[in-house]
């Protein structure tokens, strides 16, 4: 995982990013809800970086604030439908079709659009 | 995916006579030529998607594959195919809950991938040694594979303490982790973690179900429309790397244009 050009373009080039600084990064875009407050977060990065940034202690306390900022979006809870039941793996799913006997629905996609994850 | 067929009702009914095999295309080299033999496409080339029914040896086409499902015209369609096709196995085949091996994707990072497509928690099975995890699948396996939870969660296996590097404080000891995926699957973050001693624990008897239970009533999957989706994919320079090259033409120009490349 790359810093997100996002993240490249609101901090200044000279804070440089340790793996767990990236995945740190990657947790907090990864949580939804960003949209509806990145205008906001991008202004508070605006204001600040050319003063306070260049520390571990102030890259993890922006961290910290990012990920409250952008904290997971609310969706209302529900019932998780029925749905297939899959086997992840060629080798796994011959297995029980052999054992059991029984034919085989077989379908397979890219679990990414474009190159981004998390879609059909 | 198509979820204008396999979310149907009558066809994940009729999914439950079956074995059901979803593979994530370009994700092992073995897996996409078996795929590739089912299927020939006009560019000779694995495309992304590909649909069939096949003989419980795996050798034998049941029906026309192709792309997708759209060949039965309707959901409904389909399920009547899958329901005549399964009628014909019915006096050897043993029920979709005598199941005892876990449905496992290749990896936990896969896994949340997939979860998040899907829009489902991960079970992850947190194991070092073959020992616990046998202990830990003989528990779980009659409860992912009951008519409540089949179908319901995505599984996955952690062996190294690295394989949860994904998954926000998480802690390699013996246990089952029930887990949220983000909204591009490349993280998750901890529902419940079900320790080995509670569910060896006699006082205990329900400590996965009930875990189960919470997370399927409870679950709330996040995400985004889909054009909304991948502008913020690639607006965050997120790009999935696949196992294998991804030798659809279609899908590797769509992604020049949209990454203006």
């Amino acid at each position: 995982m790359q810093v997100p050009s996002i993240a490249r373009s609101i901090l200044p080039d000279s804070v440089v990013f340790s793996v767990d600084t990236q995945l740190a990064i990657t947790y907090v875009i990864d949580g939804g809800g960003f949209w509806c407050r990145f205008q906001q977060v991008t202004r508070l990065f605006r204001a600040t970086q050319h003063t306070i940034l260049g520390t571990n202690v102030m890259r993890q306390t922006i961290l910290a604030t990012l990920a409250f900022l952008l904290g997971p979006a609310a969706v209302d809870a529900a019932e998780i439908p029925n749905r297939i039941a899959w086997y992840g793996s060629l080798k796994a799913g011959l297995a029980e079709a052999s054992r059991s006997q029984r034919p085989i629905l077989l379908v397979s996609g890219a679990p990414h659009c474009h190159g981004v994850s998390g879609v059909w | 995916m198509d979820r204008s067929f396999l979310s149907i009702d009558r066809v994940v009914e009729a999914s439950r006579q079956f074995v059901c095999v979803r593979l994530a295309t370009y994700e092992d080299k073995q897996e996409a030529e078996f795929l590739k033999s089912l299927f020939r496409t006009r560019s000779g080339e694995l495309e992304n998607t590909v649909f069939a029914l096949l003989s419980p040896d795996g050798r034998t086409r049941l029906a026309r594959a192709g792309r997708g499902p759209h060949a039965f015209r309707s959901a409904s369609g389909l399920a009547s195919e899958m329901n005549r096709i399964a009628d014909s196995y019915l006096k050897t085949a043993k029920p979709l809950w005598s199941n005892t091996s876990l449905p496992y994707m290749k990896s936990v990072e896969l896994a949340l991938n997939v979860a998040a497509c899907d829009r489902l928690p991960v079970v992850v099975v947190v194991a070092a040694s073959a020992a616990d995890r046998d202990r830990l699948e003989t528990r779980l396996s009659s409860v992912a594979w009951s008519e409540q939870f089949g179908g319901k969660f995505v599984y996955a296996t952690a062996a190294k303490k690295s394989d949860l590097k994904p998954i926000t404080k998480s802690v390699f000891d013996p246990s089952i982790l029930l887990v949220q995926p983000g909204v591009f699957g490349l993280t998750a973050e901890i529902l419940h973690q079900i320790p080995l001693a509670d569910i060896q624990s006699k006082a205990k008897p329900a400590a996965i179900s009930a875990a189960f239970q919470d997370v399927a009533a409870d679950f709330q999957p996040q995400f985004m429309d889909y054009r909304s989706h991948i502008d913020l994919g690639i607006s965050l320079d997120i790009d999935w790397k696949t196992k294998i090259p991804v030798t659809d033409r279609q899908s590797i120009q769509a992604k020049q244009r949209a990454r203006g490349q």
